[in-house]
């Protein structure tokens, strides 16, 4: 990860408006970008999402003021690309809270969602994938993404609390997916 | 602190993400709750295998994609430069033109303009030069885009590049021998997630019953790579420690510079496609191209690996759980400890004799009334 000194000096080369410095903006959060946002929306959708959020970052970048780093200023644009691809793609919004039900509503099988299951093969993956969104987020942000907690409050604009108390209900409702996969594989068998 | 409100704790617990006084308060209480303790491994395994679940990497072609949308085309001028580039003939002529211009011109200047001419002389050279590099086939280093460009004056104005960030792959293996393996290698997968990293492997052998060796392969980042080692050698007594070390600073910097040249090198030859008529032109442009992108992607997953090896260091930790050693004892010790042994058998002798007698008891009986029978029988025979 780039220092603190390396994100401004890149920052200034990024206002410059230099394409190598882009080049290098591509090379440290490419990867990072299209991983979130494949996460985050889908394999499906992941591509376009990615590509709008690399452009997004390219050109507001002028606007990054250092207040926060580099790093967590490129996972807040993501974010933010992605949850407006969620508002286009799902209209009907389910309000976030801690207490979130025991499972959403909207179960029925979601082809994305089983072509994922069957790329990647790992119950883990799917549970993740299983999460109500609210929970998903910090857990990527958090265990895949490396953000702190109070990067992650950044990036969501909510309370650190609140992230701390996602995160523990996320971990809690992961047992228990993988608790129920792991029986439907017995019953399989 | 009740378990309820610790187990909300407790995922924050191992992030390190706790105040200090809730730390030492969740702490206290693992510390004496077993309960609690097998929460914390079970949430500290769970966090293992979520950050071990794949990382996805951009797909090919993305970031062509995003570059192609963003604001520095290049400019007319430079259109007129790589339309040249198609055809060396004509480039080559113009650099002719240019030379005997200037050799006939210039002399002519300087003797009507004195010496205030300098600086124009040196733009002979300059335009020798920029001819040279137009030239298709020109070495990668010395592709940049043309004077005319826009992104060519920009980048014209950033400052040096910064002295490159040493990259180093650290590795470790040490060996700790530790009273009871199962809790150190809870202890070690603790540390593990605590310090942002995850266990990759595990292996344990025993030999009988639980597991009393084994080894252990933690990555974690970079940065806490002295952490880790210092918090696993606190595990027990380290027996053996090898640190190493491997500087790829050098091998990034050659090939970040050899990506920059070859993405270049690729854009012109995107440039020249689109400015190509004939087939023969395209088939050559084409070849080109799925050249320098193979050589793209090699560098570029090198690079990957690398940064992604520096970023987070390897542990190979192996566990060897301490075998209870005899205490060395005095010689009326071992007397009486010899006396109290015999006693013990010699009890247990009796003990033998004595359940055998029980549990054969209605057998006795059966012997106790044959003999009465055969001995009232017996009696007046003989009388």
């Amino acid at each position: 990860m780039a220092s603190s000194s390396d994100e401004r000096k890149l920052a200034a080369e990024l206002r410059r408006g230099s394409r190598e410095a882009f080049e290098k903006l591509l090379d440290l959060y490419e990867d990072r970008v299209y991983n979130l946002a494949y996460r985050m929306v889908g394999p499906q959708d992941a591509d376009d999402v990615a590509q709008d959020a690399l452009i997004e970052i390219c050109k507001a970048v002028g606007s990054f003021r250092g207040d926060s780093s580099l790093s967590t200023w490129v996972h807040r644009v993501t974010v933010n690309v992605c949850l407006q691809h969620r508002r286009k793609r799902k209209p009907e919004v389910i309000p976030i809270e801690d207490e979130l039900p025991e499972r959403q509503p909207d179960t029925k099988p979601d082809p994305g969602d089983m072509a994922l299951r069957n790329e990647v093969k790992s119950r883990v993956d799917a549970a993740i994938n299983d999460l109500p969104e609210a929970h998903r987020d910090v857990v990527i942000l958090h265990e895949l993404q490396g953000l702190t907690y109070a990067e992650c409050a950044k990036v969501l604009g909510c309370p650190v609390g609140t992230v701390k108390s996602r995160l523990s209900n996320a971990f809690g409702k992961l047992r228990e997916l993988l608790r129920n996969y792991a029986a439907e594989g017995e019953v399989a068998l | 602190m009740n378990c309820a409100g610790v187990r909300d704790q407790i995922k924050a617990y191992i992030d390190g993400e706790l105040g200090p006084v809730m730390r030492r308060r969740v702490a206290n209480h693992i510390a004496s709750c077993a309960e609690c303790r097998k929460e914390m491994l079970e949430m500290t395994e769970l966090m293992n295998e979520v950050r071990g679940t794949r990382v996805v990497s951009a797909p090919e072609g993305l970031r062509e994609k995003v570059l192609g949308n963003l604001d520095f085309k290049p400019a007319a001028r430079k259109a007129w430069q790589w339309s040249l580039l198609l055809k060396p003939a004509k480039v080559a002529a113009g650099l002719v033109g240019v030379m005997i211009l200037a050799a006939v011109l210039l002399p002519t200047f300087q003797r009507s303009r004195g010496g205030a001419s300098q600086d124009r002389m040196a733009e002979a050279p300059v335009i020798a030069k920029h001819a040279v590099q137009l030239m298709p086939k020109s070495a990668p280093a010395s592709v940049e885009p043309g004077p005319g460009s826009g992104y060519a004056h920009r980048s014209a104005r950033v400052a040096p590049s910064p002295a490159p960030r040493q990259m180093i792959i650290k590795s470790a293996e040490m060996t700790v021998q530790v009273k009871s393996f199962q809790k150190a290698s809870d202890e070690a997968t603790i540390i593990a997630s605590s310090s942002g990293g995850y266990i990759t492997d595990t292996s344990a052998t025993s030999d009988s019953g639980a597991p009393t060796d084994g080894s252990l392969t933690l990555r974690v980042p970079a940065d806490s790579f002295e952490l880790a080692l210092h918090r696993l050698s606190a595990l027990g007594e380290v027996k053996a420690k090898s640190v190493s070390g491997e500087d790829v600073t050098g091998e990034t910097v050659d090939l970040d510079s050899r990506l920059r040249n070859l993405r270049a090198e690729e854009r012109q030859y995107l440039d020249i496609m689109n400015r190509a008529k004939r087939i023969p032109d395209v088939v050559t442009v084409t070849n080109e191209l799925s050249r320098v992108r193979g050589e793209i992607e090699e560098s570029q997953g090198r690079l990957k690996y690398l940064k992604s090896s520096a970023a987070m260091s390897t542990i190979n930790l192996t566990l060897t759980q301490k075998k209870p050693r005899p205490v060395p004892q005095s010689s009326i010790q071992k007397t009486f400890n010899n006396a109290v042994g015999s006693l013990a058998a010699i009890g247990n002798s009796f003990a033998s004799v004595l359940i055998w007698l029980v549990v054969y008891s209605p057998f006795w009986g059966l012997l106790l009334v044959i003999w009465l029978y055969s001995r009232k029988h017996a009696e007046p025979t003989r009388t």
